[in-house]
């Protein structure tokens, strides 16, 4: 029995992610005294990693080397303040009703429709500026995707992106921001909610990493590992969780939770992601200006189970996609900047199950089954359509799936036996742990889940200051 | 290719065969080895998790020692994985990602070891992206590090003691066995240049080739090799036994460095007491302000061969300046301990600035060595050990011979012996190794030695070789004196050059007594046929180290340690003791977490003093008899304290 001399906080939020700030901001707005601990660093915009090598090793978990049992599949899980809003790509789209009907039909949940997430999308959108990219600073790599396209007849759609002043007119290419945006356009957290929120007096602990919780008294207590290596508990009257689909399930599953929510862990998607190449004669210098400003917009390829993106990624990634090794890879690597590339995102359908081992350590089982193959396929097949009517000399398909949008873990939904959260954002059986962020999506929506996690944290911290005030 | 803190130079090795695998090279791209990318491997390292680490030093260690062929196989195989069933299909993944990953990562960053040429990775893909910044808080360029300082000013001090307090837990955190690296590192550099730095030591000293080379160049190496062998033998933690009484709990030594130390060496040997201290400070992982002596600074030596190992520029500064001015500042700043040789004089003056901040402080000071001749010795032997001794590095040596005390049955014989070849000495700042001595180092010490030869001259004493000095000129000759006597300043004062003075002894308890009868306490020798003499008058010496039928030898072995008694100095360094000399010695006492009361502890009480009365008693009574009885008063006594903890 250590006495804390700690504060003792309204709040604490474990994650500095894309919900936690999310609802810290408005907590913080109704006066809560909240915590937020976080287990990544603090970088400003002069200390962003500055190549693929250090971003890898210092924005992710496990140096960027996390992998799902069967190797098949690599996580990207970001650790840092800020979470996914500062490495992922700020696309940011609301969801279709084919995505709610779905979650509603796994979830039970009825508020899960475009018309009562409306609201919530607009007080989300209203945070962050959201752009697309006007065409003349379009680059070649969205041409060809455009021309595909257009040449085969599918539907696209412009990419909303949440950012501003990029100042293209510079010559600014927006790929370096994929290791923190260090112009301070990309509408990260740390940008927009996250700084309203510490001005309003959030207290955040950067690098401190929540280990266990302990709800059996009546407030909750987060033992803490801190930079220097001890460790600490903090106390609050209520939790919430937003450290991630992998993160919450493996925090609750690290107290001794997972006999008390028999869903913990299950339903883990995470969109698997396959990059592919097509390359020209011609120069196409994808990495140049704004790299992606398309995306699929076609009722079959949705259908389908699949959307393609107009993307790119460092030269390290790309390297590492590219099979094989040799004089043959240093060859490829030499053409680098005639490469055009395209992504297929699978919506994934076989759960996957997030467990920990004796150890405390993460365990990741995620397989794909027949149905995510075939979507994985039907797209790769229209990707090489594409290539083919661009004039593309050679296309290659990236070995290796990248698991980008992390979600499910702690599902919402009615039924406690099958989901973690009820559809007030609270644990099932838990008066005071909360949570809204990836980890409570019950499916695969099969679109970029930022926006409405964003949305959901808003709805989530309007509920949670009702029933304070109750 | 740098030192790494997580991977041995065995699976670096095995990470640049696997490299080399992958990447090549082409007409256009160089391979992955010659990019020297390596070198950054220590940046995606540090976030792995201990398993992947685990996993990657496994495979590096193994791929050290496998044919090309094989690592080619198996990346081949590792392609091929979907051919592969379950488990060894993962597996296959696993390592493809893990070693391609490495591989790539550092290949495809654009990085670069410092010494490659060639056209950069990114200009060679064509990746060119840029970003303006906009703002005014866009990042600023990180400012090179410099690791020496001349002349610095009162704030740059401050600086670089915060600098080196910053770096010391880095240092730390390498563990020795890692630090030992870069001193092996180091060692084979200074192999590798030592013709280069000989140059160097010359051209600020002086000195001869040959005495550079064995001092300076062969004592460090020795001192090196001596790190290598033992410091992770004497740095563990030590466990040591627990008395009876305190039985069920365990004590342990642990060494850790003392923090920020101060390193000031002197000008005759300033290689050698450069990297000796500096070595031995940092194996125990402390960071190390090193300020060498304005005379001979040896500038931009010492940092370019710390760099070149690929120390940190903060672990090791080098600071140069007038050494009063600077050394005060230095102090100033509190380093959590100083380590001086040099003379008396300074040696003072730092020990009490240091006595006001109660900063330890080492000091290895000057001497005035006798040496002992007695009539069963070889003669021809001890001549030539006394013309080392006293004219070695031109007698500017602190356990250079400065009183030869020879036996009077043989004095005649011995003196003629000694004037005959130190006539044979050879002199020059010499490059072929042929030159005996060179000239004064400085020439504050010509003035000194011009004094003590005037006065001696003045007061009766003779010169029986290198009459022919003017007194002034740096190039002083051997001097033998005869028919000196202590009231003479070269008697009293330490000499620090060529000058010996020989007198004659009649017995051993003369010798002994005339030995001791100065300030000085630094080394001593003593040479005789007969062991237990020179046994016996070895330990009568009231001095540092005594090196019997040889001179100056206690410092060749650096198992040894050194340091000086009476006004000599204070501490001892080398050796095992030398790693104490930079260590905090720590006490460990390990009880476990019990409701358990210590019968030491309140409430006192009269029955517990009748208890412990009679464990005393008996404990420290002999016999087998009184330790049954001890045991019987523990139990009661712990059988009162536990009813005593119940009833209250
Ligand atoms: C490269 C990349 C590109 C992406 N592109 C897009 C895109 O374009 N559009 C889109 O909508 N989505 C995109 N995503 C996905 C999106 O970023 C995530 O879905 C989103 O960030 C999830 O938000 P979150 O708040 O649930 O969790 P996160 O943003 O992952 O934040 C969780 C935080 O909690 C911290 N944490 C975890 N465990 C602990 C613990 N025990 N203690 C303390 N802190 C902990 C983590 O370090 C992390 O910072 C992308 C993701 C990646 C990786």
């Amino acid at each position: 029995m250590t006495p804390t001399h700690s504060p003792f906080y309204d709040y604490i939020l474990v994650g500095a992610g894309i919900s936690g700030p999310f609802i810290a901001h408005e907590l913080c707005r109704a006066g809560a005294r909240c915590l937020m601990v976080e287990a990544g660093k603090q970088y400003t915009r002069r200390t962003y990693p500055r190549n693929d090598l250090d971003g890898t090793a210092q924005l992710y978990w496990s140096g960027g080397l996390e992998l799902g049992t069967d190797a098949r599949l690599v996580f990207l899980r970001p650790k840092v303040v800020g979470g996914g809003s500062i490495v992922n790509q700020a696309l940011v789209d609301r969801f279709d009703e084919d995505a709610f009907d779905s979650w509603r039909r796994d979830s039970g949940v009825d508020d899960f429709n475009e018309k009562a997430m409306a609201p919530w999308y607009e007080k989300a959108e209203a945070e962050i500026a959201i752009q697309t990219i006007p065409s003349e600073y379009r680059n070649r790599n969205a041409d060809v995707f455009e021309q595909g396209f257009q040449r085969l007849g599918y539907q696209l759609a412009p990419l909303r992106r949440a950012q501003k002043d990029c100042n293209y007119e510079a010559g600014n290419c927006c790929i370096e921001c994929l290791n923190g945006c260090r112009i301070g356009s990309k509408q990260s957290t740390p940008e927009t909610v996250l700084k309203k929120a510490l001005e309003l007096g959030l207290e955040l602990r950067a690098e401190t990493e929540a280990l266990k919780i302990d709800s059996s008294a009546n407030a909750i207590g987060v033992a803490c590992q801190t930079s220097d290596g001890g460790v600490t508990t903090y106390r609050a009257r209520n939790l919430v969780l937003a450290s991630g689909a992998i993160g919450n399930s493996r925090l609750l599953l690290n107290s001794g939770l997972g006999r008390r929510l028999p869903a913990l862990g299950h339903n883990f998607f995470c969109h698997p992601q396959y990059m592919n190449f097509g390359v020209y004669d011609q120069p196409v210098m994808s990495h140049l200006g704004a790299f992606q400003a398309f995306k699929s917009d076609d009722a079959g390829f949705r259908k389908n189970g699949f959307k393609l993106e107009n993307v790119y990624a460092g030269p390290a990634a790309i390297a590492l996609l590219l099979s094989g090794f040799g004089r043959q890879h240093h060859r490829t690597m030499e053409r680098l900047s005639h490469f055009a590339c395209i992504e297929v995102c699978t919506r994934d359908t076989q759960p996957g199950r997030i467990r920990v081992n004796r150890k405390g350590k993460t365990i990741i089982v995620k397989g794909q089954n027949k149905e995510d193959l075939r979507r994985y396929h039907k797209g790769l097949a229209v990707i090489d359509e594409i290539f083919n009517a661009t004039g593309a000399k050679e296309v290659i398909h990236g070995t290796m799936g990248i698991g980008l949008h992390l979600m499910g873990g702690c599902g919402m939904g009615t039924d406690p036996n099958r989901s973690v959260v009820d559809p007030d954002f609270r644990l099932h059986g838990f008066k005071n742990i909360f949570c809204a962020d990836s980890s409570i999506f019950p499916n695969a929506p099969g679109i970029n889940p930022s926006l409405t996690i964003m949305a959901l944290s808003k709805k989530a911290a309007a509920q949670l200051l009702k029933d304070a005030n109750r | 290719m740098k030192i790494s803190k997580y991977f041995n130079p065995q699976q670096l090795r095995g990470l640049i065969r696997a490299g080399d695998v992958i990447l090549p090279g082409t007409d256009v791209s160089p391979s992955f080895s010659r990019t020297g990318c390596i070198d950054h491997v220590d940046r995606m390292a540090s976030t792995l998790t201990s398993d992947d680490l685990g996993g990657l030093r496994l495979l590096l260690g193994l791929f050290r020692f496998s044919p090309k062929w094989v690592i080619r196989l198996l990346m081949t195989a590792c392609t091929k994985n979907s051919l592969a069933p379950g488990f060894l299909g993962s597996a296959l993944r696993t390592i493809d990602l893990g070693i391609r990953g490495m591989v790539m990562s550092l290949y495809y960053s654009n990085l670069t070891g410092r010494e490659y040429q060639g056209k950069k990775v990114f200009d060679i893909i064509g990746w060119n992206t840029r970003l303006v910044m906009p703002h005014d808080d866009s990042p600023s360029e990180i400012p090179q590090p410099d690791i020496a300082y001349e002349n610095p000013e009162e704030s740059d001090v401050a600086r670089i003691f915060s600098r080196a307090r910053q770096a010391q837990p880095e240092i730390l955190s390498w563990g020795v066995k890692k630090r030992l690296e870069f001193i092996s590192r180091l060692k084979a550099i200074i192999i590798a240049r030592q013709a280069d730095i000989l140059d160097r030591i010359q051209a600020d000293t002086g000195k001869s080739r040959t005495d550079a080379l064995t001092a300076e160049i062969f004592g460090t190496l020795d001192h090196l090799d001596y790190l290598e062998k033992n410091a992770v033998k004497v740095l563990k933690d030590r466990k040591v036994p627990t008395p009876f009484a305190l039985m069920g709990k365990q004590s342990k030594i642990y060494f850790e460095p003392m923090g920020t130390t101060l390193i000031i060496s002197p000008w005759n040997y300033p290689f050698y007491q450069a990297i000796v201290p500096i070595t031995l400070a940092f194996a125990v992982g402390n960071a190390i302000i090193y300020k060498p002596s304005s005379a001979t600074p040896l500038k931009g030596l010492v940092e370019e061969l710390l760099a070149e190992t690929g120390f940190d520029p903060a672990w090791v500064q080098v600071v140069y300046g007038p050494g009063k001015e600077l050394g005060r500042m230095l102090i100033d700043q509190r380093p959590d301990k100083i380590f001086f040789i040099g003379s008396q004089r300074a040696g003072r003056q730092i020990i009490t600035q240091a006595a006001e901040q109660l900063i330890p402080v080492e000091l290895e000071m000057g001497g005035k060595d006798p040496m002992i001749v007695f009539e069963d010795a070889n003669l021809e032997r001890a001549a030539a050990g006394a013309i080392w001794g006293a004219f070695t590095n031109t007698g500017q040596s602190c356990t250079s011979v400065e009183k030869l005390y020879v036996q009077d049955s043989i004095y005649d014989a011995f003196k003629a012996i000694l004037v005959r070849e130190t006539l044979k000495m050879t002199r020059g700042t010499d490059s072929d190794g042929e030159s005996d001595i060179g000239p004064m180092t400085t020439s504050a010490q010509v003035k000194v030695i011009a004094r003590q030869i005037e006065d001696a001259r003045k007061k009766g004493a003779t010169l029986l070789t290198g009459g022919e000095w003017d007194g002034a000129s740096a190039a002083i000759p051997p001097i033998v004196v005869e028919d000196s006597s202590d009231d003479m300043l070269l008697n009293r004062e330490e000499t620090f050059g060529p000058v010996l003075p020989i007198f004659a002894f009649h017995d051993e308890a003369e010798a002994v007594r005339r030995a001791n009868s100065d300030d000085f306490g630094l080394s001593a020798s003593v040479w005789s046929a007969d062991r237990q003499r020179a046994d016996r008058v070895a330990r009568a010496i009231v001095t540092g180290n005594v090196s019997i039928n040889n001179v100056m030898l206690t410092e060749g072995n650096h198992a040894l340690p050194f340091g000086g008694s009476k006004k000599s100095g204070i501490g001892r360094y080398k050796g095992e003791f030398g790693f104490y000399c930079f260590s905090n010695i720590k006490s460990i006492l390990v009880d476990k977490n019990s409701g358990k009361m210590e019968a030491n502890w309140f409430p006192y009480s009269r029955r517990k003093f009748q208890l412990f009365t009679e464990l005393t008693t008996n404990i420290y009574s002999p016999g087998i008899w009184s330790f049954f009885k001890a045991a019987v008063s523990g139990l009661k006594l712990e059988g009162y304290v536990k009813k005593r903890g119940k009833t209250d």
